[in-house]
């Protein structure tokens, strides 16, 4: 085993407002190996991003109440001066966007914006820094990067830009790449031009990379490991055959049934999950799925379940004993999916 | 872009069109009284002021007299061009009684203008970045009186304070620069500021009061934007993303509203300058109202309308400048 | 059509007709708005001082004929003014002091609180009947129609409309008679006085409205339930009062209310110019334009209508900014 990149201990994220406390995150342990891929899955509004602006010092404790620790190759994140973070995020961690709309800065120049990005963190001479922008923008695929470098962000394609963020995200070389939703605001063929992309470049770079999504299906082919989140916990992790060959939690085996299809004979067969996430204020008791689980039983209310591995480095969250878990997959989840 | 600034162009000259025959018509048509008789003085004899009448074209239908207007306006009269005619009541052109006042406004309104963007953006700025905190309530607060005060009451309590019961301010009226011809010194400049001293902080009240809400509502939805977020997860340090990122969004309206109040006060503070006595455009434009003296109103209010239609267009071309999303159309 | 409506509404199913569920959607917005406005405390500051200067303003009578005795036209030159015509100062029976003419100052400034709550109402709903006809016709028919609106908005805009409204109500203010617009067989006489003011400013503010309007109709004449409307064969006009009306309701009462302030200074301003209200009618603009030469000897003249008046703006700011709050708390307090 590796020296572990980043491990994430028992995470509390909780957001005090107006109409109470909301738990975003509510206990995550991780840990992240050099060039691993991890993808993290869930309905939208369970945590997934909280738990990364986080780990990015992007959500602070002016805003929230964070526990827990993120060590950083050995360093806790959370301990560490503003400007020491500042110093690893950005250089150490890049983070991609969900919508590249709105993520770059409309004002500035493309090429200005990555130049500074390198020169936050390393002296270099403009010159230099462009030259530095101008080679990454070539890199993700961008024609005629030069040019582009002088155009502004309006000027470019929703694929274009999501390119250009990944280029600035992954200019200082860093060893963790987090890409929220990279692909969410584009479209079906671009989405799989840019997580090709990500896979490219996570080869070249040797950096792990997170990539969080709502759909099982776009990281079916990208990622090593998986994470699935609900209501702020991680309630099943496994390697990516675990988990598409062999699921245990019966929240996962709703998000497989409800992967996008592309063909229409397909999408007849799309299963959502049925009900509605818990708002994280009120956070239903015991299993926090319990209301929306059609296996829970007496106990989902009353006790909440820990995530215990059963089988290597596969766990879940979930009661119910493992035959049950192996029957209800081969029989129900794989013969519908 | 040659385009876009013909076509604008042309909507200055469309618009100052209009002005002038919206003015015509409520000055001239309108009114019952006869301004031959406003020259001709006391007791003046019938073929007096037919003399006059005829003197000034008044006897010509309304449309002709828009028409020699206008032509006088293109082509110039006898006291060059463009020809706004003369003063009814001292028989002074027109032009350079408002040449002579433009300095008063200008003095009020860049002094002011200065004081309230000195005052509003720096309050906007912190309010917003210290939201909630004792500072922000303070602005704010401050922001809520400037807003409902009326200025000829504050202007007026003023003068009443600081200068007559505690003596500490000038009292109203204006005082040049050039307290006489050539001699530009410490003292001409020294009474200049302290005559205007009080217009300018009353004027500028209001005005910071707007800006500083503008600029902390307009900071408050930037700081939320996605490019914010990306700028911090570039690493950069927090007072260049509020100072580079963060203002730049915020900061680009006000531009654009700046550019429309100067050019708005240009044309006349026609309040401030009646409560602080200050001869400037606004208050030459208020008497010449008061006295139906057709020819002042005519050129005061088409100067006020060209203030505002041509800083339309730059606040326009600099904006396209400043947020390159815009292109011109 | 139900499926062209689904997608508009949250929590759809279950829930017959379209309508309906709009309908609760749209009450439940109307719930957390007024929720979140009570619990704004300025606002309620604000309403309450309005309410009280409402009722001063509707029993300003009462206070003459059993409080001070002194109608507000009354002139105690007598006892008010000194030999030299200088005015005096607060009594045990003349709370505010008199003005130049001997007159009971607090009376006049009880009774200017109907000029100011009449051109805050009647002036800013003038402007804001105009400013929503123009604007939904021009974002509704889009074309020539919105062309024309627009330039005309664009015109408005660029007039120095304080001197301009300056001068017309100088100008109809001069004789008693007013004055005349038009060609001579139809002409119309505008009389001087506080429906010449009220005229003005909601002239003068019927462009921002419109345009606020127009861009808000724009937006919404592309959601789906409007097209589900056009399907089910329902007339514009039918259109614009029962499906946009509604939803621009919220905007225009806030826009609405943030414009009052401004217009009661307006009147004040007009006012205080010597052309504004015909100087019988208590004003608290003209009550400050009486004080202009006697301030030093007689600052109550300028302090008390001029401490009513931003007394009066102020509670309408919290009102506005506490409305605006409720609509769009992100950048509230
Ligand atoms: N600053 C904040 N203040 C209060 N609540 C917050 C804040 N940031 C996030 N939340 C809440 O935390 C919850 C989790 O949000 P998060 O963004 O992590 O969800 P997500 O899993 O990324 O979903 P999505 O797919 O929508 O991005 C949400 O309910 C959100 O409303
Ligand atoms: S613990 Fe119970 S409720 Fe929760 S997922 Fe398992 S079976 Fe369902
Ligand atoms: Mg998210």
């Amino acid at each position: 085993m590796p020296e572990p990149l980043l491990e994430i201990k028992n995470l509390k994220v909780h957001f005090p407002t107006d109409d109470g406390l909301v738990k975003a995150v509510d206990g995550v342990n991780l840990t992240l190996y050099p060039g691993q891929t991890l993808g993290v899955v869930g309905e939208s509004g369970s945590g997934k991003s909280v738990t990364w602006l986080t780990v990015m010092g992007l959500v602070t404790k002016k805003e929230a109440i964070i526990e827990g620790e993120i060590l950083f190759r050995g360093q806790d994140l959370l301990k560490l001066p503003v400007d020491e973070l500042r110093n690893i995020r950005g250089s150490k961690m890049g983070m991609v966007f969900q919508d590249p709309m709105s993520s770059l800065h409309p004002f500035f120049k493309v090429g200005d914006q990555i130049v500074e990005a390198i020169r936050a963190h390393q002296r270099m001479s403009k010159r230099e820094a462009m030259d530095l922008a101008i080679d990454m923008l070539r890199r993700v695929g961008i024609p005629r990067p030069e040019e582009r470098a002088r155009q502004y962000p309006h000027e470019f394609s929703g694929g274009m830009r999501q390119r250009a963020m990944i280029a600035m995200a992954l200019v200082l070389n860093p060893d963790v790449l987090i890409a929220d939703e990279p692909t969410t605001a584009l479209d079906v063929t671009v989405q799989a031009q840019i997580l090709d992309l990500i896979d490219r470049l996570e080869q070249e770079f040797n950096a792990a990379v997170v990539i969080i999504t709502h759909d099982l299906g776009v990281v079916a082919e990208h990622a090593d490991d998986i994470l699935v989140m609900y209501a702020g916990k991680p309630v099943e992790f496994g390697e990516r055959r675990d988990i598409y060959y062999g699921a245990h939690h019966p929240y996962t085996w709703g998000l497989l049934q409800s992967i996008a299809r592309l063909d229409e004979a397909e999408r007849e067969r799309l299963r959502p999950i049925r009900g509605l996430p818990p708002s994280l204020i009120f956070v239903p008791p015991g299993c926090a799925f319990h209301p929306r689980c059609p296996y829970a039983f007496d106990r989902c209310s009353k006790e909440s379940p820990e995530l215990i591995p059963e089988n290597g480095h596969h766990a879940s969250a979930c009661f119910l004993p493992l035959a049950d878990k192996e029957r209800i997959f081969k029989e129900e989840v794989l013969q519908r999916s | 872009m040659i385009r876009y600034i013909i076509r604008r162009t042309l909507w200055i000259f469309l618009v100052l069109v209009i002005v002038t025959g919206l003015t015509f018509v409520i000055f001239y048509v309108l009114p019952v009284a006869n301004p031959a008789l406003l020259i001709a003085g006391r007791n003046p004899t019938p073929a007096l002021v037919h003399q006059i009448e005829v003197n000034l074209g008044l006897n010509h239908p309304a449309w002709y007299q828009y028409l020699t207007y206008m032509k006088h306006l293109v082509l110039g009269d006898q006291y060059g061009w463009p020809g706004f005619g003369f003063s009814y009541t001292n028989l002074v052109s027109v032009k350079s009684q408002m040449y002579s006042r433009l300095s008063v406004t200008l003095s009020l309104t860049v002094g002011a203008a200065v004081l309230w963007l000195l005052m509003g953006i720096p309050i906007g700025i912190v309010s917003a970045l210290r939201r909630r905190s004792w500072a922000d309530r303070a602005g704010m607060l401050f922001a809520l009186f400037g807003v409902s005060v009326p200025i000829f009451w504050l202007g007026l309590l003023m003068l009443y304070f600081f200068w007559f019961k505690l003596g500490i301010a000038c009292s109203s009226g204006y005082a040049p620069i050039f307290n006489s011809p050539g001699n530009f010194g410490p003292y001409g400049l020294a009474s200049w500021a302290c005559h205007l001293a009080m217009p300018w902080a009353a004027l500028a009240v209001g005005y910071a009061a707007f800006y500083a809400r503008m600029v902390r509502g307009n900071l408050l939805e930037t700081m939320n934007e996605d490019y914010i977020r990306t700028a911090r997860a570039k690493g950069l340090p927090e007072r260049r993303v509020v100072f580079k990122h963060g203002l730049r969004g915020a900061l680009t309206p006000v531009v654009t509203m700046f550019g429309m109040d100067v050019a708005f006060l240009l044309g006349g503070a026609v309040i401030t300058e009646v409560t602080f006595n200050l001869p400037g455009i606004g208050l030459l434009a208020y008497q010449g109202i008061l006295n139906e003296n057709l020819p002042i109103i005519q050129g005061t209010v088409l100067l006020a309308a060209f203030f505002i239609v041509f800083a339309n267009l730059l606040v326009d071309i600099v904006y396209a400048y400043l947020d390159p999303r815009v292109r011109y159309t | 059509m139900a499926q062209v409506a689904a997608g508009t509404t949250v929590g759809a199913g279950g829930v017959p007709g379209e309508g309906a569920q709009r309908e609760v959607e749209g009450r439940s917005l109307a719930q957390v708005f007024w929720r979140r406005f009570r619990r704004d405390r300025f606002a309620i500051a604000g309403v309450t001082f309005i309410v009280l200067l409402i009722l001063i303003a509707v029993f300003a009578g009462l206070f003459v004929t059993f409080l001070t005795h002194h109608p507000p036209d009354a002139q105690y030159l007598d006892i008010g003014t000194t030999s030299s015509g200088i005015p005096l100062g607060a009594s045990s029976t003349f709370w505010f002091g008199h003005d130049q003419l001997g007159r009971d100052l607090f009376v006049r400034v009880l009774y200017g609180s109907r000029t100011s709550l009449l051109v805050a109402f009647v002036a800013t709903g003038i402007s804001v009947a105009i400013g929503i006809i123009l604007g939904v016709v021009a974002g509704f028919y889009r074309g020539w129609v919105d062309v024309m609106i627009s330039r005309a908005i664009d015109v408005m805009l660029s007039l120095p409309l304080l001197l301009l409204a300056i001068g017309l109500s100088a100008v109809c203010g001069a004789s008693a008679k007013g004055c005349a617009i038009g060609p001579r067989p139809i002409q119309l006489h505008i009389q001087p006085g506080l429906p010449l003011v009220i005229g003005i400013i909601a002239f003068a503010n019927w462009p921002y409205i419109a345009r606020l309007i127009r861009g808000q109709v724009l937006s919404l004449r592309e959601k789906e339930f409007v097209e589900a409307a056009y399907a089910s064969g329902a007339t514009n006009g039918r259109i614009m009062l029962r499906e946009i009306l509604p939803n621009i309701a919220m905007p225009i009462i806030v826009y609405s209310s943030l414009i009052i302030p401004g217009n009661i200074l307006f009147e004040a301003a007009l006012s205080y110019l010597g052309v504004g209200v015909q100087p019988t009618t208590p004003s608290w603009g003209a009550m400050i334009s009486d004080a202009t030469g006697l301030y030093q000897y007689a600052p109550w003249m300028m302090i008390y209508p001029g401490l009513f008046l931003f007394l009066t703006t102020l509670a309408f700011n919290l009102v506005g900014d506490g409305l605006r709050d409720a609509l769009d708390p992100r950048t509230g307090r």
